[in-house]
């Protein structure tokens, strides 16, 4: 059966003709279901844990990449099926995953073509896209056998499923391969200076070094300080932190322009 | 734009040592390794090593094909073929089935060339391979 969970900035008067347009393309695809509507007062896990009571569902979320990556997290590891309807433009997920934005995203919905996608893992706690931190105040070990020490760097970026880069699209020789490989075992660990603007002064992305690790031990350089660590653009973790791949998969609908 | 994104697979997986990182330890490398920064301690991969005229290697080295633009002080074991371009030095010996050397590059240690290394890396390889199985 299927369940969708509405964003909750769609409760705002611009979405009602959008979402009406999906409402009916997914009654007329015939895979309607039951609606959830966040609000401040029903939170995601809630919602999802009480969707994974029910058997073989099909989780589908409209609205923005945030709601999608946390209902992942809570359905990581279940038998449930994941769907994403993204209803802004510039989504990393629907770019990723292959989707077409608001109504047009329905069929592929409905066509299932099912992807199990790897997560990741900070400490005890699951990650689904990337985490970041700043390279100078850390040292790094991966795989419980090198060092790796930055010395030009500004910013590392692990990634589990991201495009590999801090901000913008480049095509430079050396980097042929934009998006990660969720599906490899391996995390990708992106080490370079993130694009800085200051006024009338702006300097490009530059992207250094590309590892592949299964493990990465992040410390603080100084024991008496913590270093915060960004993960999924949205919480944050302290070091020390293992960073690694989790066995866990999630089973993703995706597209047919995917590029996982 | 979009046509020119893909994933990365994995037989083709590129590790990227920058100008900007030092690597300290055991490197086995995931898919070829381009090395445009520092190394040391010993590198490994089943696949192509590329060390750019930027990069410098303190380390053992094991890899399929190596081409070589940078400096390198260690042992190199190449399993099929090896290049020195002109801005190589290499201050270690040398085992590899073809090696192609350019005008100016520096090479100071034992080299040895030929077919035999090759074959008895692969039966190596082979008889470690089937012990693991058997284990």
């Amino acid at each position: 059966m299927y369940f969708y969970i509405y964003d909750s900035f769609l409760t705002e008067k611009k979405y009602v003709k959008t979402i009406s347009k999906i409402e009916t393309r997914l009654a007329s695809l015939d895979i309607a279901g039951k609606k959830y509507q966040l609000t401040i007062l029903r939170s995601v896990k809630e919602i999802t844990d009480d969707i994974l009571t029910k058997e073989s569902p099909t989780i589908v979320v409209i609205g923005g990449d945030q709601t999608f990556c946390r209902v992942v997290l809570a359905a990581a590891g279940t038998s449930a099926v994941l769907g994403f309807i993204p209803t802004e433009q510039d989504s990393l997920f629907a770019r990723i995953l292959g989707l077409p934005v608001n109504e047009y995203a329905c069929d592929v919905i409905s066509s299932r073509r099912i992807e199990g996608i790897n997560t990741g893992r900070i400490n005890n706690e699951r990650f689904f896209s990337s985490v970041i931190f700043d390279a100078n105040k850390v040292t790094l070990r991966a795989d419980d056998k090198y060092e790796i020490v930055p010395q030009k760097v500004k910013s590392v970026k692990v990634i589990n499923l991201d495009m590999l880069c801090f901000d913008r699209i480049f095509s430079e020789p050396d980097w042929p391969r934009l998006a990660s490989n969720p599906k490899d075992g391996h995390l990708e660990v992106l080490m370079g200076s993130p694009e800085m603007k200051f006024l009338f002064f702006k300097k490009k992305e530059k992207r250094d070094s590309l590892f592949f690790v299964k493990q990465l031990e992040v410390k603080s350089k100084k024991s008496d300080q913590e270093v915060l660590l960004r993960v999924d653009r949205n919480g944050t973790v302290k070091t020390p932190a293992v960073i690694r791949t989790a066995r866990d998969k999630v089973n993703l609908i995706v597209g047919k322009d995917r590029i996982v | 734009m979009l046509g020119k994104e893909q994933k990365i697979k994995s037989e083709d997986a590129e590790t990227i040592i920058g100008t900007g990182v030092k690597v300290e330890g055991s490197f086995n490398a995931f898919g070829d390794v381009v090395v445009k920064g520092q190394l040391v301690g010993s590198l490994e991969t089943q696949n192509d090593l590329s060390l750019r005229d930027t990069g410098v290697i303190e380390a053992d080295i094991k890899a399929k094909n190596a081409s070589i633009a940078g400096e390198i002080r260690g042992n190199l074991e190449v399993e099929e073929k090896m290049e020195l371009a002109s801005t190589a030095k290499v201050l270690g010996d040398i085992n590899c089935r073809v090696l192609s050397i350019e005008e100016g590059a520096v090479l100071n240690g034992r080299c040895k060339v030929g077919g035999e290394f090759s074959n008895n890396s692969r039966e190596k390889k082979k008889q470690k391979e089937e012990a693991a199985d058997l284990d």
